[in-house]
């Protein structure tokens, strides 16, 4: 089995923060909201929907087990984004409104995924 | 003595109304025409340029969605499935990726967007078999639900 053996890079399809992506290790994700962890901490992502490398793919209903998939990541940066105006006009009305709006933005960088084979 | 009403040549005068225009002007100043130096009309364009955007963050939404299902209805094509058939066989085989993913995954990874036609297509005949053979025929394995609980 190719899962007891060598595989190249591992790419894995994971849930998170209402979003789906599609990352690696070493990858840079931006999340448009804030986390409740601090900088530096490590986090471990479950919900994984699909797991690849270039010969195989395995593919979760919906969701593939915590014990055969681990996904680690790392909080780097907690930032606002850059500031939106969100402007409303109606015309010959004499209404207008203006806004900035600033998100809260979390930057995490997925350090390994790895798989556990252990098919029953 | 004390003077209580102010004289007349004293008035209260705008000191920055240069940063106050630049504050508009510098939003207008990759326009085109007059608009990018000329305070009253930039205002103008510069107030539609914000409303325009504003309505375009939620268009934008539609617009990818609309993208990512014309890129997976090509990428399925490919692989011999119509649009409708893959992403229904793919609901019912439980694999709750998204358009965004599928269209992702038809681009950077074809051979696991083809194993996902393959599931898809598969499905899709134990569909038809139960649908048709209405017999004491033994359930598809792809059919069978998974629970979690």
């Amino acid at each position: 089995m190719i899962a007891a053996g060598q595989y190249g890079r591992l790419f894995a399809v994971v849930h998170f923060a209402s979003k789906q992506w599609k990352i690696t290790s070493e990858d840079l994700i931006m999340m448009d909201n804030v986390l409740e962890a601090e900088c530096g901490d490590r986090i471990r992502m479950e919900k994984v929907l699909l797991v690849g490398a270039d010969d195989f793919t395995l593919i979760g209903r919906p969701l593939l087990g915590k014990e055969l998939v681990r996904v680690e990541a790392t909080v780097i940066e907690k930032t606002e984004s850059w500031p939106k105006i969100n402007m409303r006009f109606w015309k010959r009305h004499n209404y207008q409104r203006k806004k900035i709006i600033t998100n809260p933005q979390t930057v995490l960088r997925i350090n390994t995924i790895e798989i556990f084979p252990c098919l029953s | 003595m004390v003077l209580l009403s102010a004289p007349r040549w004293l008035r209260s005068r705008l000191s920055d109304r240069f940063w106050r225009v630049q504050e508009v002007l510098k939003y207008a100043r990759h326009f085109r025409g007059r608009k990018n130096r000329c305070y009253k009309l930039a205002v103008r364009s510069v107030r539609r340029a914000f409303v325009k955007s504003t309505k375009a963050r939620k268009e934008k939404k539609r617009l990818l969605r609309a993208l990512w299902i014309t890129r997976i209805e090509a990428a399925s094509l490919e692989h011999g499935l119509k649009y409708p058939a893959f992403i229904s066989n793919l609901l019912k085989s439980q694999v709750e990726l998204n358009r965004k993913m599928l269209a992702d995954l038809a681009i950077y990874e074809p051979k696991t967007f083809k194993s996902l036609a393959a599931l898809a297509q598969r499905r899709r005949q134990e569909g038809f078999l139960a649908a048709l053979g209405d017999g004491k025929e033994p359930e598809g394995i792809f059919s069978r639900i998974v629970h979690h609980y």
